[in-house]
């Protein structure tokens, strides 16, 4: 039974990095397979000729990484620390930009502080100036996106750091007679700097994999990273699958030895501050700073959620958008033509039908795999949780290559299909949903379950009335968060989308390359209108539960 | 120079809506050991992180030596500038620092030299017998040795005032038994005043010279332990001190009580009230003369190894009776209750 689990994840999650291993030693034909003669030519190539790429990559990739833990380390700081009013608020509203998504958030930066007829130049230009003042078509701006809609991990994992640290390791160094500097300086920082170097790491390394900002503002401004030239070279005629793999699995291996690194110094330990205690929080005082950190809240705020969407509202409205009001030809056309152009409707209809099947069987699957990996005593267990979180570290866009590469050349004709895009899905699910349910399962009594075999239940007697409604909200959630992956994913949907298959991120894409700016606004608000309704859900959820266990 | 250390007064603390500590005053002397005693939420730690200020007071006073710490509206010291000392429940050792780095912060703050500082930590460290460790990182310290550690931090700087917040209740029951040995060792050889809080009467009892009894944040009594012990002054004091038998009743003129049941009882304390309380430990089972008597038989037997437990019906109700494990009755016999009229507290009712 074990074995045959192993046998069937492992064919989903590791055989595609196989068949990208084996196409990046490729040198011959690239689209021979088997490949005719090995070689390391991919690899030394991209030192070659694509230094640049690396170079742009690791440049924008520092610099996101700089802002994103500057911005999350202050609002952490001021969201657990400090005595801001309305913080349970904020700390809900600091999710949203995640759930923005960076491709929305792109295109509405582009909308924004694009040049010449971006919102910000239009009312400089009416205002009299000349030339631009903002440009978002550049190194800082791909980097300032990705800040803004990828970074929010930062500010949740250095706010997790905070909140598990006892407060009364400040308040003793207060009593032994430090002013609130020298606390700081000698006993707060150094506590929260492996959190936040931590943090650090991890998106450092989600920032050398991220995509859809160098995708929507890179390319046209000929600025190409690592993700955006393996997609590049997948494009050209041949696609040179070779190289581009060759690129694919050396940001693979970068990613996970940075990873891997990471989980060792978080399993290392070297403070115990996480003790485990819920700590009553003792926020400082602030004063009239307050109002001070309350604006940067909101204006964090405002730059990742409200302006951007403001902006796509308005372009989506407008025939051609502008943000001089008095200019406006205000219309519903682009969301008529959005819901009517054959394209778009179906592959909206896809995305929502892929989104409905995969949540539905994939929270049937995950539950079984959490209930063999954390409660039955199956040997090799171990290796089914190994193989299952595989996908979390291989980038998106990697996966994709990966795995259009295999099922090019696997015998059985899914490409092309939704079927395939359905396997993807699933496969690159699969830590997300595990991880959701297995949240779950993890706080329910293992007793519980026993009580009910000693009152006489049998196994399935005992899972009806006790496990599952006890999964009940576990599960829900799990398919809301695996609903929303589907509707919002890219990586791999633009690699495995055919013609004959299409679904709405890449379409949003293709849509804003090939026709206006005032359409793809219009379906990036669809997109984004559903993944928001299943977040609502998913909130009133998970009150509800909350409120239910206390 | 005036004997008081620390005085607080008509202190209040609210949490917005919720008054945690409503209105108490209390004086400790120099050297003197006073307990906060409680169970959880009767404002005793809240009372205390007032005096250390890390809690900001609503109303009331807080002077340490006769200099005003905290007054309502008008003054509130910070923290650091208080020159107390504190132990905190749970130890907030910090884990970045080695043991000795961690027992000489208090003193590092303070500027000492690197010599001073060294010979005061050794000092500290060997009172706590930690010196073996000096050297070793703090996240590597088991329980019992972090609260050590915590000790020797607070002490090293030599304070005049260490407060104690709960310092043994993350220790298991043999440990704390030992520290609380320790401590009070500590507490004689050191020219300290401390303020300790917990919710265990025990421990209470045992280390202090004077107890506070509080709950719903004011004060219930304050006393020496054998006071509190010997003469609780309301039903909730006999209660959660020891172990009491409470017997109702009404009053039948002074120093005279009649029990439920129609027996009548000389007493001490309240001059009225309509609950007395009578120690179970106090209770002999054999007549006794000039003290009060109750007949009436065992309905259960319980030994405990240390003491036998009765559960003695009487005309008043059921009463408790603790003696030692010998000379055992039998469930069923017939038995005299006898106990002191000192021992027969009437509780303000």
């Amino acid at each position: 039974m074990s074995a045959a689990v192993v046998v069937v994840v492992a064919f989903l999650v590791l055989l595609p990095i196989v068949f990208l291993v084996e196409e990046s030693l490729n040198v011959g034909d690239p689209m021979a397979f088997p490949p005719r003669e090995y070689g390391f030519a991919n690899f030394v190539a991209m030192f070659d000729e694509d230094i640049n790429v690396l170079l742009n990559t690791v440049e924008i990739a520092v610099m996101a990484t700089i802002m994103a833990i500057a911005i999350g380390f202050t609002l952490a700081w001021i969201l657990t620390r400090t005595n801001v009013k309305g913080r349970e608020l904020l700390e809900r509203l600091m999710e949203l930009p995640y759930y923005m998504t960076p491709l929305v958030g792109a295109l509405a930066w582009s909308v924004i502080a694009g040049p010449k007829s971006g919102f910000v130049n239009q009312l400089w230009h009416a205002w009299g100036g000349k030339g631009d003042i903002v440009n978002v078509y550049g190194h800082f701006g791909i980097a300032w996106i990705m800040a803004l809609f990828e970074g929010t991990v930062a500010f949740v994992m250095i706010s997790a750091s905070m909140k598990s640290m006892d407060p009364a390791l400040e308040e003793s160094a207060r009593v032994m007679g430090a002013s609130k500097l020298r606390t700081m300086l000698t006993v707060t920082l150094p506590l929260v700097m492996p959190g936040v170097l931590g943090a650090t790491l991890f998106v450092f390394a989600e920032m050398l994999g991220s995509f859809a900002a160098a995708l929507v503002i890179g390319i046209p401004a000929r600025i190409y990273v690592i993700t955006t030239a393996i997609w590049d070279s997948t494009l050209s005629y041949p696609p040179d699958y070779g190289r581009a793999s060759a690129m694919g699995l050396s940001l693979f291996v970068v990613m996970f030895g940075m990873l891997t690194f990471y989980r060792w110094r978080i399993n290392k330990g070297s403070y115990a501050t996480i003790t485990g205690k819920a700590f009553r929080p003792r926020p400082m005082d602030m004063g009239r700073v307050t109002w001070l950190l309350l604006g940067f809240c909101l204006l964090y705020v405002a730059l990742a959620v409200v302006l951007p969407l403001a902006a796509l509202i308005m372009t989506s409205l407008q025939r051609f958008a502008t943000v001089i009001l008095s200019q406006a030809e205000w219309t519903i056309a682009n969301y008529q033509t959005a819901l009517a152009l054959g394209p778009i409707r179906v592959a909206i209809g896809n995305s929502l039908m892929l989104g409905f099947g995969v949540a539905s069987i994939g929270v049937i699957l995950m539950a079984l795999l959490v209930w063999i990996i954390y409660r039955s005593r199956i040997r090799g267990s171990g290796a089914i949780e190994y193989l299952v979180m595989f996908p979390q570290a291989v980038p998106r866009l990697v996966f994709g290559l990966a795995l259009l590469w295999a099922w090019l050349n696997i015998p059985i004709p899914i490409y092309g299909t939704l079927w395939l895009l359905a396997l993807a899905y699933l496969t690159v699910m699969l830590p997300l949903g595990v991880r959701t349910l297995a949240g779950v399962v993890l706080q329910i009594d293992k007793s519980l379950e026993e009580c009910a075999r000693v009152c006489g239940a049998g196994w399935a007697y005992q899972m009806r009335t006790v496990t599952l409604p006890l999964l009940r909200p576990g599960i829900l959630a799990a398919w809301l968060l695996i609903f929303m992956a589907c509707v919002r994913e890219l990586g791999v949907s633009v690699f495995l989308m055919g013609p004959d298959a299409r679904v709405i991120a890449p379409s949003i894409v293709s849509a804003f390359a090939s026709s206006g700016t005032e359409l793809t606004a219009a379906m990036a608000l669809i997109q984004t209108a559903t993944v928001v309704l299943a977040l609502v859900i998913l909130f009133r959820l998970t009150r509800g539960v909350t409120k239910e266990m206390t | 120079m005036s004997s008081t250390r620390i005085e607080v007064a008509d202190l209040v603390v609210r949490y917005g809506e919720q008054v945690a500590v409503n209105g108490v005053s209390f004086t400790v002397g120099r050297g003197e050991h006073l307990t906060l005693l409680g169970p959880s939420g009767c404002g005793k730690t809240t009372t205390l992180r007032a005096v250390a200020g890390l809690e900001q007071p609503s109303a009331g006073a807080i002077r340490i030596d006769g200099q005003a710490m905290y007054e309502a509206g008008r003054r509130n010291v910070p923290a650091e500038q208080r020159g107390v000392s504190m132990v905190f429940q749970s130890y907030a050792v910090w884990p970045h620092m080695t043991v000795s780095d961690n027992v000489a912060y208090g003193l590092r703050v303070r500027k000492k030299g690197a010599a001073d500082i060294r010979t005061a930590v050794e000092r500290a460290l060997d009172l706590v017998q930690m010196r073996h460790l000096a050297d070793r990182a703090a996240s590597r310290l088991s329980g019992g040795q972090q609260q050590r550690v915590a000790l020797a931090r607070a002490i090293a700087f030599s304070p005049t005032v260490v407060l104690f917040d709960e310092p043994l209740s993350n220790l298991d029951a043999k440990l704390r038994a030992e520290m609380r040995v320790e401590l009070r060792e500590l507490q004689r050889r050191l020219d300290i005043t401390s303020v300790y809080v917990t919710h265990d009467q025990e421990e209470a009892l045992a280390i202090s010279d004077r107890v506070i009894v509080m709950n719903v944040g004011v004060i219930e009594q304050i006393g020496t332990p054998e006071e509190i012990y010997n003469r609780p002054k309301s039903r909730f004091v006999a209660d959660f001190v020891g172990s009491a038998n409470l017997i109702k009743g009404k009053v039948a003129g002074p120093g005279r009580f009649e029990a439920e049941g129609g027996a009548i009882l000389n007493t001490v304390g309240a001059s009225s009230g309509s609950e007395v309380a009578v120690r179970t430990a106090y209770i002999d089972v054999v007549a006794r003369p000039g003290d009060n008597q109750l007949p009436g038989h065992v309905r259960q037997r319980m030994f405990h190894g240390d003491f036998v437990q009765y559960i003695v019906e009487c005309t008043c109700g059921r009463l408790i009776v603790r003696r030692p494990p010998v000379n055992l009755l039998e469930e069923g016999a017939p038995v005299t209750l006898s106990f002191s009229p000192e021992h027969t507290v009437l509780l303000q009712g």
